[in-house]
């Protein structure tokens, strides 16, 4: 019985032993442990989450804890409040703000940085070479079209001659859980298949299409299978060494996914009325999608933050400052991860936004 | 000696069993109420779907479009039903010859290392299984067989098959260790009147042993099979998550318990209801499977009564038959031994296969492991700028898996004290089915009560829900109780009444007897059983992703959400080949595995015998 209750008690002792430790100034002071602020959602925005969260724990001394678990994860954990704020590329619709609405009033969306959807592949016969895909013939792969079953079909053949591409079926790759990036990426093609296909953060995927979990598990199945296509942030195709195509942008111009040609949509997007839900539902809330301009990357996104106006004293000035911190200072570290920094015009309405969150 | 007097000594001590009794007895009651607050739980949130079962078709639609208002599961119903099936198709026949096998032709000393290989194969954790499902078995067996009968290659060898044949892998040691069991209550005078009529080895297998175990049999098929439907990560990494009905070989899809982990916390109103109904379903299901198998059990005893009586009606012995041509009965004989020498084979072959999955997954993780284990491994963290590790995560599930031991193991030793040491209590029998029905729960439906009861509190009026590892934990507490409780009883048990009847003798009072005689007796054997359960626990990711979340720093205080070692192998299992990501995964699976077999095998050696009883409790 005492061996018993010994190992009973080292295992109780575990959490305690855990919780001390007081952070040790370089004064040899004691200052109290780093604010914790616990976030998730977009895995769009992981990436430079990571790296924001590495950078400001360095410099700010407090922690950003993001887990990524998909954009629909964010808006529904922010709603329910066991985060602080959550991350999502595409905006609460009407019933989601509503839901928000009633159980913790007003909610912001704050932008938090700006990136491209890249259509990225795996084929081996075609590596180095570009690839070129209209809006037409991506909506009809990932409708499973018997016209552009394989890679050499005559649809993609047509648009990119003299490409030895090999006579092998695409395998077509999406997300299998609610995404913002399957939100922006089927809005694109909802607007390039003039409504063929449905926008959603989970559209309904045809036979033939197998699905995966995150940005990393989908550019993770391309990367170690040949022939297989997907629509992923393009930091995810970059650092996995995948292909991307170029695309057709509305004003005919073959454009790829950096973070120039971001920007350039960006900067359409700013001008243009957001008269559509979800976007006319939010102050700051942006398509980017299939925007104008001879430049614009035509499945470009914005992803936010999502949180309360009101804010609970103990965590909510250390939120709001992270946030301010992020866009401004933190876009510095956008480009090296392959986003867009926010325009100028947009972080001065930002500022503008987060100054009025209130702490109760 | 001068007797004492009787008021001084039935003052304090009635006093002390009174207050033990109702300890116990309270342990035992809270069992209960952990259950029927399961049930109640899952049904207030499932209600707005269940109470409308014309307007959702949860079970008759194919069509799962929640934005639109849609909640059709037929086709996780379809995947789950077909992975389950494929599973079993597989794991019977083998896991009954296996033990038909290690039961009937195996010399002792290999029955005792595949009972232990057996063990271990039990012991590896479900997302380990997943890993390897969808690193090895499907993208290195099945995509190259796909390929080669001209299948289109969807999702790299991903889909229902490879879901079938991992989850196989998962029940074959449940089927072959419960089969063994049972061919091993047939009595040996049955044998041994088969062998004594001239009967091959393979016609008493066939003719004596495997019909009179037929109950068991069937037991140890129905509890595989509630496994199977309820597993949940081994399932989501190899199923390539579609949703649409696919009849093909190479078919991909999705099943009830993998759609809830994916989707519960992206889910409100009635979205979360229908996944709600879903874990209902699968509760529903699985407590089905385990009663039957329950009731099967005890029906093993019956067969033997009944086959003693077609004997007493007939009073008259048969005449023996007129003696068979010598040719015919030569031949037939020659036959016989033909076909028994090839069915030793079989059997043989069919241990053989049992225990290969063994190997093959040691080995892989082993292999792809090892080169990622370093110290930075043990302590860094995932973000670190000098390296990388996972430092906060073996830390939160050394916590979790604490915190939940703490919690379990006081009131199961206790619940079990009730069950074994009070039987004629009419609470004793509810109490003990209770709690092994409490066993077979789906670990994901754990996890849905673990969200709804503490993170997302479904009765009051709550402002903010927090994942913390006291929620975890208890998740992990309510599937561990049913296993320290049924370990404790049995260990109990096994202690002979002569110890305890000497102690009344002395004098002692029945709670003196416990404390002092009993439960030292039973310790080792409790003990045994609690590292089990902690093996089990330690691997578990479904109930933890709803309850702990996962965390990139080290937790502070058992109130935030917790990082967890197995969390990382899910989530980083599906990246790139060659990222550093997937290479912590298959580290964090060889620690993983690594800590697992040591508790095993340092509970059998340090156990030696006992853990036999132990071992039945798992």
């Amino acid at each position: 019985m005492t061996r018993f209750l010994t190992f009973v008690f080292f295992v109780s002792a575990l959490p305690i032993v855990g919780g001390c430790g007081d952070k040790k100034n370089p004064d040899g002071t004691t200052s109290g442990p780093p604010a914790r602020i616990s976030a998730g959602g977009s895995t769009f925005i992981n990436p430079l989450m990571q790296k924001w969260s590495s950078e400001y724990k360095q410099n700010k001394n407090a922690e950003i804890d993001y887990v990524s678990q998909g954009s629909g994860y964010g808006i529904e954990q922010t709603t329910k409040k066991t985060i602080d704020f959550g991350c999502t590329d595409a905006p609460m619709n009407k019933d989601q703000l509503a839901k928000a609405k009633e159980a913790g009033g007003d909610v912001y969306h704050i932008p938090l940085t700006m990136g491209a959807v890249a259509v990225a592949y795996n084929v081996p016969e075609i590596a180095g070479k570009e690839l070129k895909l209209t809006g037409e013939v991506l909506t009809d792969i990932y409708l499973r079209d018997e016209s552009v079953k394989k890679w050499n079909a005559k649809r993609i053949a047509d648009l990119n001659p003299g490409l030895a591409l090999p006579d092998k079926d695409i395998v077509v790759v999406a997300r299998a859980e609610k995404s913002g990036t399957s939100n922006i990426f089927s809005e694109y093609l909802s607007k390039a298949s003039k409504g063929k296909f449905k926008a959603s953060t989970k559209p309904d995927w045809v036979q033939g299409v197998t699905g995966q979990q995150g940005s990393d598990g989908v550019s993770g199945f391309v990367k170690g299978n040949s022939y297989a296509i997907c629509y992923v942030e393009v930091e995810f195709a970059k650092k996995n060494g995948l292909a991307t195509a170029l695309l057709k942008n509305k004003k005919g111009a073959w454009v790829g996914p950096e973070a120039a040609a971001v920007t350039a949509a960006a900067e359409e997007a700013l001008k243009t009325k957001q008269d559509k839900e979800p976007y006319s539902l939010h102050d700051l809330t942006y398509s980017l999608t299939d925007a104008d301009g001879a430049k614009s990357y035509p499945i470009s996104g914005l992803t936010y933050a999502v949180l309360f106006a009101k804010q609970p004293k103990d965590k909510g000035p250390a939120l709001v400052e992270f946030l301010k911190w992020a866009t401004t200072e933190g876009q510095s570290f956008t480009t090296e991860l392959s986003y867009a920094p926010l325009p100028d015009e947009l972080r001065a309405k930002i500022k503008e936004k987060l100054a009025l969150v209130t702490f109760e | 000696m001068t007797t004492p007097a009787p008021a001084s000594r039935s003052g304090p001590p009635s006093w002390g069993d009174f207050a033990f009794r109702w300890l116990c007895q309270s342990a035992g009651m809270f069992v209960l109420a952990i259950a029927a607050a399961l049930v109640a739980v899952l049904v207030f949130k499932a209600w707005p779907v269940l109470s409308e079962p014309g307007k959702y078709h949860l079970l008759t639609s194919k069509k799962w479009y929640p934005d639109d208002d849609e909640y059709g599961a037929l086709v996780f119903v379809y995947g789950t039903v077909v992975t389950s099936l494929i599973a079993m198709l597989i794991a019977v026949p083998l896991g009954v010859g296996s033990a038909a096998y290690l039961s009937e032709l195996a010399p002792p000393w290999v029955r005792k290392v595949c009972a232990f290989l057996l063990e271990m194969l039990a012991a590896i954790p479900s997302v380990v299984f997943g890993f390897w499902g969808v690193e090895f078995l499907a993208k290195q067996g099945l995509a190259p067989i796909f390929e080669a009968m001209g299948l289109s290659n969807v999702a790299a060898g991903q889909g229902l098959l490879a879901a079938g044949l991992v989850l196989s892998v998962m029940i074959l040691p449940y089927i072959t260790a419960v089969s063994f069991d049972v061919m091993q209550a047939v009595p040996r005078s049955q044998r041994e009147g088969s062998l004594a009529l001239g009967s091959t080895r393979w016609q008493t297998i066939w003719r004596v042993v495997l019909p009179y175990a037929r109950p068991g049999i069937l037991a140890a098929c129905f509890l595989a099979l509630g496994r199977a439907i309820g597993e949940t990560m081994a399932v989501t990494m190899v199923i390539a998550n579609s949703q649409y009905l696919d009849f093909r070989i190479n078919g991909t899809g999705d099943t009830i318990p993998s759609v809830i982990a994916k989707e519960l916390f992206e889910a409100s109103g009635d979205k979360q209801a229908a996944l709600v109904a879903l874990g209902v379903l699968l509760l529903v299901i699985t407590l089905v499977m385990n009663v039957a198998a329950r009731l099967l059990v005890r029906w093993v005893g019956k067969p033997r009564a009944r086959r003693g009586r077609p004997v007493r009606l007939d009073d008259t012995p048969p005449a023996p038959e007129p003696p068979r041509p010598a040719a015919e009965t030569a031949a037939g004989q020659a036959r016989a031994k033909r076909t028994d020498r090839v069915m030793r084979f079989a059997l043989a072959l069919c241990q053989f296969l049992t225990v290969v999955p063994l190997f093959l997954i040691l080995g892989y993780i082993a292999v792809r492991g090892v080169g990622g284990l370093n110290w930075d491994f043990f302590t860094k963290l995932p973000n670190d700028r000098d390296g990388r590790g996972l430092k906060h995560a073996i830390y939160g599930s050394a916590m979790l898996v604490g915190m939940a031991t703490a919690f379990a193991v006081p009131l199961g030793v206790l619940a079990a004290v009730f069950l074994a040491e009070y039987r004629t209590n009419r609470l004793v029998a509810p109490i003990r089915f209770v709690a092994e029905l409490l066993g077979g729960v789906p670990s994901i439906v754990i996890g849905i009560f673990g969200y709804a009861l503490l993170v997302y509190p479904v009765w009051m009026d709550v402002k903010r829900g927090m994942f913390s590892a006291w929620a975890g934990a208890f998740a992990l507490a309510v599937m561990m109780l049913p296993v320290v409780i049924r370990a404790a009883e049995e260990a109990m048990r096994l202690v002979p009444n002569s110890l305890r009847e000497a102690s009344y003798a002395l004098g002692a009072s029945r709670r003196q007897t416990v404390l002092k005689v009993v439960l030292p007796a039973a310790l080792p054997a409790i003990i045994t059983g609690v590292f089990l359960a902690l093996g089990r626990i330690a691997g578990e990711t479904a109930p933890l992703i709803l309850t702990a979340r996962g965390s990139q720093f080290m937790p502070r205080t058992p109130s935030d959400p917790t990082p967890f070692l197995p969390f990382y192998i899910y989530r980083f299992a599906s990246y790139a080949p060659g990222s550093p990501e997937i290479q912590l995964a298959w580290t964090a699976a060889f620690v993983l595995v690594a800590v697992v077999v040591m508790l095993n095998v340092g509970v059998r050696l340090i156990s030696g015998k006992r853990v036999v009883a132990a071992a039945r409790a798992d």
